[in-house]
């Protein structure tokens, strides 16, 4: 198990007078074993400074880490690297240029017995799905074979924890997928305790069991990724993780019964900030389904930009008394077109948040 | 901030090497000199011929060995020039020749064959004679920087703004900015400091008039004082490459699987341009060649060569090379390390100020040191510790330059990664900084080996009593003993034997760059859109 506790760091200013860099602000991380935990954040959130930190690469100004019963860092401890057992696969994988496979991935397997280590390398190796090319150099590999070698790496010496630094931004879309199903499956059958650290937010809730967001160097939501997702602490963590729409609204409360009156209708609330009158709602694509104009119930709109994906669409629906069109998924052979008419309900229950500051507009 | 001990250590013995170093600038400084002394210098229209002269050489052979280098470098990589690796080889050969060496060869051989002509003596004539002695300093740099020029990009380019030689004009001679920075550096400094070839070429400028106010007038106030003005123009010259290197590395942006060059089809002009890629090294190495075989076997040598001479000569400079390189690596590594890893503004000074001591005339060195070991430790003078002390200030420039190409093999990334594999610093630092950086640092040493073998200013100054190297020996045949080059020919050829080992070794590193790579990588983006312009 991973604890992190009151982790602070800063780093000196760009330039002379100017404030100092405060990377992390008292963070706190709980990773049991064996869970895989994903840090998102934009860059400069300070996400890589706590990966850096918890491999000893950097030295926290504050704070205490623990991995497994020890004390890594802390007051008057710091554990160097190479004696934390700590696993590691860099951004691009940072393979030795000057060793082949074999030796990469043999490079933390010392003490072990020369065949005992061959035979450990060529099992990490078709455990990755690269077996055969022990002996091929970094150079003659393609992206994706680079950072399945640079992950059988850092597992060669069973390392108590592996930290993923966005092992997957350099790859292609299609790869990026498929490699990273495989990853979260093997770590996973491994029983390893991982920390990836992404600014994908797609990637990072695709893989967690456990989600962490980061911004500004404080942790502002952790959780399970289906809760943070659906139920995001404030209005900004709910755009940061996904497309939405928010609008203004005004809380009506009977009792129990929380509805939010807006112009998308007067609408059942699942997430409800505490306190009534104004307020803003925040709807996303997947909770608004489109009907055909001559329905009945919701509103109606008219759909001004159709974006397709093949599996689905995405329609921007404009809608008398919102300011922005409202983001809309549709299936991809939905017969929308620009300028038709759409009839949009809301079927799931929505989350509110307090009014916006002053200038009330929607930013 | 907690700090690690070691890089407080590293950085203090950076600091300290760069002290070193900037010994002779102090000794120039200390001793003395007032604005007035320059001033008065100038009073002699001499003088004021030499600083034209100097500064006139300096322009031109600084033009011609860039459209060399730069020239050869498109030849070799970016033309269907036939051997294009057999090329690349004799391009850089000239780097084997010194260049007093090479001077009193074309010299000689005008004096031989056409002493009327007067043609290598003009001052034209010895602009080209020096141009084609150091523009491989150019060349080799362009190569590397020329392979690494990403062909997407010149593809872009082209879209966006058809013709002929916009990628050309727009992509690769800015991508080579750099590496034309860092020849030009090299050959300048070697034009303001060349002592040897210079009289060799009958011109005046200032270093020959430092060191004739030196060796035949012992006038050493006139000569530090000239001596100020010549390292103004090397300070400047260390300013203005740097403007020219521009900033952002092409490098750095993008390091997918890119393919090898386009060459451009010579067709029809395929046979002038190999005529004239092969005139270029024959011009240069040509008339040493030449004269060293016709001195050493033609009816022209008088008396049979004296081989032990020779030999003991070989030895000694070998000798006085080998410590200079061990010595120089050694104090080049912690600067080296620092500038490369730790980039700061107190670093790069640091590595600056290593090349200031570089800028300034040998000569000066060489009375830096002399007034230094009389004072401080008389027994030292004339002594080979002295004289591998000047080489090791004179070429660290060359071993810090290429441990820092070495170190830039390397990464943190690589250390990082090797900590947490569990690999305790020394270990790491053996397995895999060292293997990575350790061709520069062997580059760097073998640089400093051949600059100090051939080396003749200061080596005339300090080699010690009863101690000859090739360099002087063949420096004492130029007085009269034989114009012919009779009398130099062995030595000639021993130190072009000798520059040809380092030369070997430079060109094995350079060749890989202009061979294709072996398997190139499976391709990510398999489709790829072409956009015929209209042309």
């Amino acid at each position: 198990m991973l604890q992190v506790t009151g982790l602070s760091k800063s780093f000196p200013p760009a330039h002379r007078g100017a404030p100092p860099v405060t990377a992390l602000d008292s963070i706190d991380l709980t990773v049991p074993t064996g869970i895989f935990a994903s840090v998102l954040g934009p860059s400069g959130s300070g996400k890589t400074t706590l990966l850096r930190c918890i491999a000893g690469f950097e030295v926290p100004d504050a704070g205490v880490i623990v991995l497994g019963g020890t004390e890594l860092s802390g007051p008057g401890v710091q554990f160097p690297t190479h004696r934390r057992g700590v696993g590691i696969v860099p951004q691009e994988g940072a393979l030795f240029p000057h060793l082949t496979v074999a030796q990469n991935v043999g490079f933390g397997l010392v003490g072990t017995r020369r065949t005992g280590r061959r035979e450990r390398v060529e099992e990490l190796l078709a455990l990755v799905g690269i077996a055969g090319l022990a002996d091929r150099r970094p150079d003659q590999l393609s992206g994706g074979q680079q950072q399945r070698v640079a992950l059988a790496r850092a597992l060669a010496p069973e390392p108590a924890l592996v930290l993923l630094d966005e092992p997957f931004s350099a790859l292609d879309a299609q790869l990026r997928a498929d490699l990273r199903e495989e990853v979260r499956e093997l770590l996973r059958s491994l029983g390893s305790t991982a920390v990836l650290v992404t600014h994908d937010q797609a990637e990072a809730m695709s893989l967690a069991d456990h989600l962490v967001v980061m911004r500004a160097g404080r942790v502002v939501a952790a959780g399970h990724p289906g809760t943070v997702y659906e139920q995001p602490a404030d209005v900004e963590l709910g755009r940061f993780l996904g497309e939405a729409l928010v609008l203004p609204g005004e809380i009506e409360r009977d009792g129990a019964d929380v509805r939010v009156r807006c112009a998308l209708g007067r609408l059942p609330v699942g997430h409800w900030h505490g306190t009534e009158g104004r307020c803003q709602v925040l709807v996303r694509p997947e909770h608004v389904r489109a009907g055909p104009a001559a329905g009945t119930g919701g509103v109606e709109g008219i759909v001004r930009a159709r974006s397709y994906f093949g599996h689905d669409a995405l329609l921007r629906v404009e809608i008398p008394g919102l300011p922005e069109p409202l983001p809309v998924r549709v299936a991809g052979r939905a017969p929308y077109r620009v300028g038709d008419c759409a009839r949009l309900e809301v079927t799931t229950p929505v989350a509110t948040y307090p009014p916006a500051e002053a200038k009330g507009c929607l930013t | 901030m907690r700090r690690p001990a070691g890089r407080t250590a590293i950085a203090l013995a950076a600091v300290a090497v760069a002290a070193v170093s900037l010994l002779p600038v102090a000794y120039l400084f200390l001793t003395g000199i007032s604005l007035g002394d320059v001033v008065a210098q100038f009073a002699y229209p001499a003088t004021a011929d030499a600083l034209a002269q100097t500064i006139g050489l300096t322009l031109l052979i600084a033009a011609l060995s860039l459209v060399l280098g730069v020239g050869a470098a498109l030849l070799v990589v970016r033309t269907s020039l036939p051997a294009p690796r057999l090329f690349t080889v004799l391009f850089t050969l000239p780097l084997a020749v010194p260049g007093f060496v090479s001077a009193y060869a074309a010299f000689s051989a005008q004096l031989t064959y056409a002493p009327r002509l007067g043609l290598v003596t003009s001052f034209g004539g010895a602009a080209v004679v020096m141009s084609l002695t150091l523009y491989p300093y150019v060349f080799l740099p362009s190569v590397v920087a020329l392979r690494d020029v990403d062909p997407a990009l010149e593809e872009i380019a082209t879209c966006l703004r058809p013709g002929r030689w916009t990628p050309l004009l727009r992509v690769v001679l800015p991508a080579l900015r750099p590496a034309m920075a860092a020849g030009l550096l090299i050959v300048v400094l070697h034009v303001l400091a060349e002592y040897g070839a210079m009289v060799q070429l009958g011109r005046s400028t200032l270093t020959t008039k430092i060191m004739a106010e030196m060796l035949d007038y012992g006038d050493y106030q006139s000569a530090r004082s000239l001596s100020l003005v010549l390292m103004v123009l090397s300070a400047a010259v260390l300013l203005g490459t740097r403007v020219l290197t521009g900033r952002g590395r092409s490098g750095d942006v993008a390091r997918g699987a890119s393919r090898p060059p386009r060459r451009i089809r010579l067709g029809r002009l395929r046979f002038p341009v190999l005529v004239i890629a092969s005139a270029v090294p024959l011009a240069a190495v040509g008339p040493t060649v030449f004269m060293t075989v016709r001195g050493l076997t033609g009816s022209a040598r008088g008396t049979a060569v004296d081989w032990g001479q020779v030999g003991a000569a070989l030895s000694t400079t070998l000798g006085y090379a080998a410590v200079a390189a061990l010595v120089a690596t050694t104090v080049a590594a912690p600067v080296a390390w620092w500038v490369t890893r730790r980039p700061s503004p107190a670093s790069q000074l640091t590595e600056r100020a290593v090349w200031l001591a570089h800028a300034i005339p040998a000569a000066i060195l060489a009375l830096a040191l002399v007034y230094l070991a009389t004072r401080l430790v008389p027994g030292l003078y004339k002594t080979w510790v002295v004289l591998v002390a000047a080489y090791v200030i004179l070429f660290l420039p060359l071993a810090v330059a290429s441990q820092r190409v070495g170190l830039d093999a390397t990464r943190q990334a690589y250390d990082d990664v090797a900590a947490s594999l569990g690999a305790p610093p020394l270990r790491t630092l053996l397995r895999v900084t060292l293997p990575l950086a350790l061709p520069g640092f062997l580059t760097g040493a073998l640089l400093v080996a051949l600059d100090a073998s051939k080396e003749l200013t200061t080596t005339l100054m300090l080699v010690p009593f009863n101690a000859d190297t090739l360099s002087t020996r063949l420096w004492a045949t130029t007085n009269g003993e034989s114009l012919d080059f009779t009398a130099a020919a062995p030595y000639a050829g021993m130190l072009v034997l000798l520059g040809a080992l380092p030369v070997y070794f430079l060109v094995r590193a350079t060749l890989r760059q202009v061979q294709l790579p072996h398997p190139p990588p499976p391709p990510r983006v398999p489709a790829r859109i072409v956009v015929n312009s209209p042309s």
